[in-house]
């Protein structure tokens, strides 16, 4: 057999769903060889080129992809900031929602008479309905067991190593037993991790083993053990993800031998060490920055090992102040904290979409997670940012409504996609 | 589905040359489709793929100053594409075999996150490179992005001849493509691996 030959065979079983750590290692060995280089990537070609045509998954904002592209040879454009609000007839009940917009009275002020005009010429076309998400998620048990908890009734869902899972209140519970025997039957097998996922058009929020309560939003997951080992507590998370992280003391002889054991939130750029706090964490794959926001006492944000930046600084951690953000990406490492409206950050919580200056691309993420629609881009719309607040109990029938309202913007619904253009 | 024989690609390329984005976009589509299949079973996450799709395009995008001197661009792009993916492979192949904690090896779904596309860090050097170019070449360059006026637009507006415009227009692209390389984004390497060995 040639070294071509071979090579073929390689990658070949390299795609097979779980390629062997034999030909891991062989192909690695090859790989690491400059000669080899050209041959494996004709092979690579080979094997593109031979691909038969198979059904694809539909793209996911691949607008939004083609336009980063387009935009890097284009010099930006001054933003433009366009502002939307709802009908006041129709909201009047939702006080929280009239103040959070007062704010907005002078930006919005001097569009309103141009939206109504627009208003009747740029009716949605309506020809189906989205309703809001939900209540959901999908438990992943350390064995691979899936159980949805969208439809389940309150009650004990399972047990596990002497813990009952719980639902109250459409909220995940755990309730150990007996701790001693899970102690030691956790460290007899190792810690066992369970995986809470939120779908696209759901949100949930459970107590963890040490009685944490963790909210997550629309597309996220929280990766936890099921019990946490005495002296650290450690959690991995996607998406976004609220915490009140209660305070825990590691048991010394005396009382004052005792110190706090430190909570633990990984996400893929950042570590977030707490020992009682209320965050907020917003690390969407689907997003460049990661953004946590303290509401309550402190916590520590440190880059993962893997960040590198120019500027050394960005990489070292920083400590937030409540009311405090710090944005975090792979490019450009850690920001300097900076004071935020925490109303803003929280108001997915608090059953809202609240937008100041927002670019429309974030907005209709947003958008797509909760309503779990996908949005495709007939124009270059980069350059839009929007301020104002709807109620996440509405259509996005409505949601879109208010956007269309400034006349800057208008979409069609086909479907379960949305169709953004201007 | 699009034919997608060497005259189609010829006529679609032209198109992308004079700075077409909507047949760019067609474009784009046309070779997601086509490099999907293998690209998802060489990183078994849809994100990755989406990602590998996206950075061989804009090595497209951002080469299409060279697009008359390419006789077969189905064969080019899969050549980038190859590139791409050997780049990922050899990445994803020393991660595996490094030492990691045990519960980041088991989220194979996590490599998207470590393919970085440097779009931002372009841009920037993009933006240095239009504000070098003759007076010229940057006004037939910024009327093609900004204003999306095409060729025979532009030819029409500055009272020069189309193909002069075109040149003058590609003569900027490759000013910019040349420094976007010069300034380390190899092209057929423009994702960065945010990953490194300990």
């Amino acid at each position: 057999m040639t070294e071509n030959q071979r090579i073929l065979e390689l990658l070949k079983q390299y795609l097979e769903s779980d390629p062997n750590p034999e030909v891991q290692k062989e192909l690695l060995n090859l790989i690491n060889r400059k000669d080899s280089e050209e041959n494996i990537k004709s092979a690579i070609q080979q094997l593109i080129e031979s691909g038969n045509l198979e059904e694809i998954p539909q793209p996911i904002d691949l607008q939004s992809r083609i336009d980063a592209i387009l935009q890097v040879d284009i010099t930006p454009e001054q933003p433009k900031l366009r502002t939307f609000n709802w009908s006041w007839v129709r909201y009047a009940a939702a006080i929280i929602l009239f103040i959070a917009a007062a704010a907005y009275w002078f930006s919005w002020n001097a569009s309103i008479t141009k939206s109504d005009n627009n208003y009747n010429q740029n009716k949605l076309a309506n020809t189906t309905e989205v309703e809001p998400g939900t209540e959901g998620a999908v438990l992943t048990l350390a064995d691979g067991t899936q159980i949805v908890l969208d439809s389940l009734e309150d009650g004990v869902i399972t047990t596990i190593s002497g813990a009952e899972l719980k639902l109250t209140d459409g909220q995940l519970q755990y309730q150990t037993s007996s701790s001693t025997s899970l102690e030691s039957e956790s460290t007899s097998t190792g810690v066992l991790y369970h995986t809470l996922t939120t779908p696209r058009g759901r949100q949930f929020s459970l107590t963890l083993p040490d009685g944490t309560m963790v909210w997550l939003n629309a597309a996220s997951s929280i990766r936890f053990p099921l019990v946490f080992p005495e002296n650290e507590r450690k959690v991995e998370v996607s998406g976004e993800v609220y915490f009140e992280v209660v305070k825990k003391m590691r048991g010394g002889k005396t009382k004052s031998d005792s110190e706090p054991v430190p909570f633990f939130v990984n996400t893929r750029n950042q570590q977030i060490e707490v020992l009682g706090t209320h965050f907020n964490v917003n690390a969407y794959e689907d997003d460049e920055d990661e953004r946590t926001t303290l509401l309550e006492g402190s916590v520590k944000v440190s880059p993962q090992p893997h960040i590198h930046t120019d500027d050394i600084s960005a990489t070292r951690p920083v400590i937030l102040k409540p009311g405090q953000q710090t944005v975090i990406s792979g490019q450009n490492g850690l920001t300097k904290p900076v004071f935020v409206s925490t109303d803003e950050v929280m108001a997915w919580k608090n059953g809202l979409f609240q937008f100041d200056r927002t670019n429309i691309h974030q907005i209709m993420k947003q958008v797509a997670r909760w309503y779990n629609v996908d949005v495709v881009y007939k124009n270059n719309l980069s350059q839009m940012d929007f301020s104002g607040t709807v109620a996440r109990s509405e259509n996005i029938s409505e949601v879109l409504k208010m956007l269309e309202l400034t006349g800057a913007i208008r979409f069609r619904l086909e479907g379960r996609t949305v169709v953004v253009f201007k | 589905m699009k034919n997608f024989e060497p005259d189609y690609n010829k006529q679609i390329f032209d198109r992308i040359s004079g700075g077409d984005e909507k047949a760019f976009s067609e474009c784009y589509e046309e070779y997601r489709r086509l490099l999907y299949p293998f690209l998802f079973k060489l990183t078994k996450s849809a994100s990755a793929t989406e990602d590998l799709i996206q950075d061989t395009m804009l090595k497209v995008w951002l080469s299409r100053d060279k697009f008359s001197e390419i006789g077969n661009p189905r064969a080019w792009i899969f050549r980038i594409a190859s590139n791409t993916a050997h780049n990922w492979l050899k990445n994803s192949l020393i991660r595996q075999n490094s030492t990691t904690p045990l519960h980041y090896k088991e989220d194979q779904e996590d490599h998207s996150s470590e393919v970085f596309l440097e779009l931002k860090a372009i841009r920037e050097i993009v933006q240095e490179a239009i504000a070098e170019l003759p007076p010229q070449r940057k006004k037939v360059y910024l009327l093609n992005r900004e204003q999306g006026l095409t060729v025979s637009e532009i030819a029409q507006k500055l009272n020069i001849s189309p193909s002069t415009a075109k040149n003058t227009l590609l003569a900027a692209v490759k000013y910019i493509r040349e420094k976007v390389e010069r300034s380390g984004y190899g092209l057929a390497n423009i994702f960065l691996i945010f990953f490194q060995l300990n």
